[in-house]
């Protein structure tokens, strides 16, 4: 899988391309809109995550020149602006996704992954690991062949974990994934924690393994070999 | 003279404006390298402290710039819209956000009198506003505890039970005034409420009697 950067923040640049590189993405970076456009059409990539505010030009306009000839690569806008005009405008032009600085790396890679299965997929809308069978289509979990009910922030939850399997997720960044910005971190702790309970007693009912482990109040990691 | 100091004050204006804007990029920053040590694997406990200290004070200014960014759109003027609005339904999606809490602490809800209310209003402005008097009044509310809201003609009234309060009067609309122990929670939450007010040219005011908590919004 081949993603690229075109983000002008160095340091930026440079956890994104070290967080990625480790989960095995091939990665490159673009830092300004000349050197993007470049890469953008001379080499294929499944992912480009694009600032809007590039030194020498606005993404939204790399975005529209973009679409104007290749569809098939996924597109996620990265932006200084939380106004929803924004947010319609880029969607509108074809990004396939929207997030907001600061961003939180997880919230960033369930985003990238959810994307390429959704650009890749032909046919399959299931994901499996051991004796778990996610359908995404139907939004429908299986454990060892049987169906559990998920509500469905429990739903949200299972599938953030398994694109984050096997890091650290910390609990603000599953707050904001389930609830938005709105709430901070004091009011929506508790209610991580409750959902994280149900979502493994509903896998262990059904004879599922714990995936989940605590990492001191921090976070979480979805534990798979 | 005159003129001068507009023109200085324009400029501080724009400058507050872009530094909050201007801010997003290196706090991304930060939360990245955070969670980049967090996936080191030879953390000790008391490593994982530390890095969680950071986040949360991340996640802390960036909750109070995304607060200042709003506030400032507010005074701006950039939510001008306007059209009909079913209250009962704002209300009902701002509840549901807090739908957990409301479930974990068991606060009932009552909606009453007039639940086809209408008002002409901004629906931005509005969702922002009782998202943030419900959500007040589930967080300071107590268990077994109730939120009452009474929809009028004329105004809104929100009661809910709570904890007592001493200081009784407007201060509670200033920017930053807080409860010290949840300096995360209030803070701008209210300062934004009345700067919706003042925009929407709803009077807003409070009051507490014991444990009974009363917000009244009388519409002109």
């Amino acid at each position: 899988m081949k993603i690229l950067f075109i983000e002008d923040d160095r340091e930026l640049v440079k956890s994104l391309m070290f967080y990625f590189s480790e989960q095995g993405f091939n990665c490159e970076k673009a830092r300004t809109y000349e050197e993007g456009e470049a890469k953008v059409f001379n080499y294929n990539y499944d992912c480009v995550i694009l600032d809007i505010g590039l030194p020498d030009g606005s993404g939204l306009h790399l975005l529209q020149s973009i679409r104007a000839t290749k569809n098939d690569v996924g597109v996620i806008i990265l932006s200084a602006n939380s106004n929803l005009d924004n947010k319609i405008e880029a969607l509108d032009l074809g990004a396939d996704d929207y997030l907001t600085k600061p961003f939180h790396l997880s919230e960033l890679n369930s985003r990238i992954k959810s994307i390429i299965r959704r650009k890749k997929q032909s046919g399959s809308s299931s994901i499996q690991f051991d004796e778990v069978d996610i359908n995404t289509d139907a939004k429908e979990v299986k454990v060892n062949g049987e169906l559990i009910h998920l509500t469905k922030k429990e739903y949200d939850l299972l599938l953030y974990f398994y694109y984050n399997r096997n890091k650290v997720v910390t609990k603000s960044s599953i707050a904001e994934h389930l609830w938005g910005d709105f709430m901070d971190q004091n009011d929506s702790f508790d209610s991580v924690y409750s959902h994280l309970k149900n979502l493994k007693k509903k896998i262990k009912d059904k004879g599922g393994q714990d995936y989940i482990r605590s990492m001191y109040g921090v976070g979480y990691i979805f534990k798979m070999d | 003279m005159e003129k001068d100091k507009d023109q200085k004050y324009e400029e501080l204006k724009r400058y507050s404006e872009n530094l909050s804007h201007e801010l997003l990029t290196p706090l991304a920053v930060i939360r990245t390298k955070a969670e980049l040590l967090l996936q080191s694997e030879h953390l000790t406990k008391s490593d994982l402290v530390h890095i969680d200290g950071i986040l949360k004070t991340v996640a802390r200014l960036s909750h109070l710039n995304k607060g200042l960014i709003l506030l400032t759109k507010i005074k701006n003027d950039q939510f001008i819209d306007r059209e009909n609005i079913n209250v009962v339904e704002v209300i009902s999606d701002s509840i549901e956000l807090m739908e957990d809490r409301i479930r974990h602490m068991d606060i009932s809800i009552r909606i009453e009198k007039d639940k086809n209310l209408q008002i002409h209003s901004n629906l931005n402005l509005l969702s922002i506003l009782f998202n943030n008097l419900i959500k007040n009044a589930c967080v300071h509310n107590v268990e077994n505890g109730y939120v009452k809201i009474s929809l009028q003609e004329d105004g809104i009234i929100i009661e809910n039970s709570g904890l007592p309060n001493e200081k009784n009067d407007e201060s509670l609309f200033n920017r930053f005034n807080s409860d010290d122990d949840r300096l995360d929670s209030l803070g701008l939450g209210l300062s934004i409420v009345k700067s919706i007010c003042d925009k929407l040219d709803f009077q807003i005011k409070y009051s507490s009697r014991d444990t009974i908590h009363t917000i009244q919004l009388l519409l002109r």
